[in-house]
């Protein structure tokens, strides 16, 4: 904590763990909507997966020193609340250092769920072969169903961008889209990966 | 001194041999540094042969399995020649939501070996892009390979809509309709007058209007040439029988009750307080800096609570450049295709290629009402037999809402509100309900409504007056009961 990075002079210190993603050429130095999009969304899937996903958010926020950034609940909220198809987006702009913070999280916590992850990949890979439709494999269907009413609870029905995952097909896809991304996030270099690809299209 | 390393992952397995620097290996080290690749093996399910290459060959399998991770991440895909100016071996592409096919092309310097296809499920592309990250990471084998991750530059990406936005404009088709289906009405029917003018030498015939022409001229005198095909409710509600016969939009009886309820908000303080609110919602939203380089111009029908219900472009480039503002992101789209029965006001906004947003209420919106032979907008709703009065509406609010309440019974099987339109008797007993959306309609069985009264039949005269009240059931549990069309105060 005491190291003070000199790329990012902003007054509290910069948690040294959001020292390896760089920061992107992005104007003003906030996130784009398909950034602040992506973010919530995933950690949506990961609470989706994992009952105590919102809890363990804030759990592995202490574990990697990121409590100056992700101070409680509520600054959490709000920072998830910045992706704009929720029912109470926030106008408040998602800060780059705050991004930082979420995307470390989600793949902490990805990496802790790659097995699940893994499985039920696996389960709709056999599945969709075998043309079967997701809830043949009760873990499977589980995930989704969380996740559909999730989705549905956070989200505000008059967003034309919610409007499109208006039914459960639609609502699945994303859901398993989520999943795949999220195993890109376990590994290695995972985290790296996410954090650029949610830049991509947004840089000049 | 040849050294092998191997990345193995359940899917994917990768061999690496190479040499390392002789001047550089320090006696003790237990794990020599490979400075300089010779072969590469990629093992992959399904592959009797490995993949098989030199240098080239894995420099490009790296390069191309790194972009389309990346590519898998963002859902952005990127022309090939973009990040390469040298020929590429290796080749990805997405076969469907969980299927990708690599392919590597033949060796040209070695005429044995032949096109190798391996399509791979996602998890086995993540081992094979975990098992080249794990390599990079290896700061013992090939020390100079780096990732070079940067985000793709927006001048690159062929399709920056993702999905969810392609897929929009076919929504907007619905909550336009109110809006879009009002420009049908104004077109009166060009070919009833053309037949007489055909030939070319009558030009001085009052018909011989080319149709585009003929097309935005009003249809009356009444109305003022300027009239933008964004009619307004109350020049529209006594659509010329012709009009609405040569109309091609198929839905007549939805478009009329449209036309008939939905009101312009004339005041205009109101008009003001409404601009103020739109101003903040959509300068809120707008936060890409613009690329478009003149004016995008649009005409904007706003609910009283600031919903957008409908945009129109005004120009060309409004049109095409409707992505970088944030309309299509703030645009209400209504649950159900029911009619809007909320009163709009209309504005121009304009965004400026400088980022200024500009908004006014249009001229029509105001100057809209001024036919008279409409009756009011506010009663332009209610039905002959409506009951309207406040004191009365107020008394019977309590009284409708304990009916419904008291029989209202068990858990909501339904996860989204229930509106319907229910209409009730002076003494508070329910005649008839309509819901309001399928959803609405699909679990009438689960409210009371079903045994309170009997679906209604839009052509059917009330006997007696009746009062419309909003009713909407919440999958919570809560009831809401209100006015169909407000208090008005006399």
């Amino acid at each position: 904590m005491q190291l003070n990075s000199p790329s990012a002079p902003s007054t509290p210190p910069t948690p040294i763990i959001l020292d390896n993603l760089p920061d992107p050429p992005v104007p003003e130095g906030v996130c784009p909507r398909r950034t602040r999009l992506q973010i919530d969304l995933l950690l949506l899937a990961i609470e989706a997966l994992d009952l105590g996903g919102s809890e363990a958010i804030l759990a592995i926020a202490s574990d990697l020193d990121l409590r100056s950034v992700l101070k409680h609940r509520v600054v959490l909220w709000q920072m998830r609340s910045t992706n704009p198809l929720r029912r109470y987006a926030q106008r408040r702009p998602l800060t780059i250092l705050e991004a930082k913070a979420l995307v470390v999280v989600t793949c902490y916590l990805a990496r802790r769920l790659t097995v699940l992850i893994r499985q039920l990949l696996l389960a709709y890979q056999q599945l969709s072969d075998k043309e079967l439709s997701p809830d043949h494999h009760f873990r499977l269907s589980e995930y989704l169903e969380r996740f559909r009413a999730h989705f549905r609870s956070r989200m505000n029905p008059r967003r034309a961008g919610v409007m499109v995952y208006s039914s459960d097909e639609k609502l699945n896809e994303l859901a398993l889209d989520l999943l795949s991304q999220l195993l890109f996030c376990t590994g290695t270099s995972g985290m790296q990966r996410l954090w650029i690809s949610l830049f991509d299209g947004e840089v000049s | 001194m040849t050294i092998q390393r191997q990345y193995s992952l359940p899917n994917c397995t990768l061999v690496l041999e190479g040499l390392s620097d002789q001047t550089d290996a320090s006696e003790g080290e237990m794990r020599p540094v490979m400075s300089l690749l010779i072969n590469a093996e990629c093992h992959l399910p399904g592959q009797e042969k490995p993949l098989l290459g030199g240098r080239e060959f894995f420099e490009s399998l790296v390069t191309a399995v790194s972009l389309y991770a990346q590519e898998f991440l963002s859902g952005l895909h990127l022309p090939r020649h973009t990040y390469s100016d040298r020929p590429s071996f290796v080749k990805l592409e997405r076969l469907d939501r969980n299927h990708h096919r690599l392919s590597v092309d033949p060796d040209e310097n070695n005429t044995m070996t032949a096109q190798q296809v391996v399509n791979l499920t996602t998890v086995q592309l993540f081992d094979l892009v975990e098992a080249i990250d794990q390599f990079v990471a290896d700061t013992q084998t090939l020390p100079f390979w780096s990732l070079n991750l940067a985000p793709v530059p927006k001048r690159y990406v062929k399709s920056p809509e993702p999905i969810a936005k392609q897929a929009i404009p076919a929504t907007i088709g619905l909550s336009g309709l109110a809006l879009a289906a009002l420009a049908f009405v104004s077109l009166p029917a060009p070919k009833v007058r053309v037949p007489e003018c055909l030939t070319p030498e009558a030009t001085d015939c009052p018909g011989a209007l080319n149709p585009s022409e003929a097309a935005t001229s009003p249809p009356s005198p009444s109305v003022s040439p300027s009239a933008s095909p964004f009619v307004s409710p109350s020049e529209a509600a006594s659509p010329s029988p012709e009009a609405s016969a040569a109309s091609p939009a198929p839905d007549l009886v939805q478009l009329e009750q449209t036309l008939n309820s939905a009101s312009a908000i004339t005041d205009p303080q109101e008009l003001d307080a409404i601009a103020k609110r739109l101003y903040d919602q959509i300068n809120g939203q707008w936060k890409t800096s613009p690329r478009f380089t003149e004016n995008l111009e649009y005409r904007l029908g706003v609910a009283k609570n600031g919903d957008i219900v409908g945009y129109k472009a005004e120009t060309d480039a409004a049109l095409k450049n409707v992505g970088q503002t944030p309309l299509l992101e703030l645009l209400y789209i209504p649950t159900s295709s029911a009619p809007v029965q909320e009163a709009i006001a209309q504005y121009k906004v304009v965004f400026t290629p400088q980022g200024k947003l500009e908004i006014a209420p249009t001229g029509s919106s105001i100057g809209a009402a001024t036919p008279s032979v409409t009756p009011s907008p506010s009663a332009v709703p209610a039905m002959p037999g409506e009951i309207t009065d406040k004191a009365q509406l107020e008394d019977l609010q309590p009284k409708v809402y304990d009916v419904i309440d008291q029989n209202w019974r068990g858990t909501p099987p339904f996860d989204r509100d229930l509106v319907y339109r229910v209409r009730v008797k002076a003494d508070g007993s329910v005649v008839d309900y309509q819901p309001d959306s399928q959803i609405a309609s699909d679990y009438v069985k689960d409210t009371p409504l079903a045994q309170l009264g009997k679906p209604s039949e839009p052509n059917a005269e009330p006997q007696e007056p009746v009062a419309s009240f909003k009713v909407v059931f919440k999958p919570s549990g809560v009831l809401q009961v209100n006015p169909w069309y407000g208090l008005q105060t006399k």
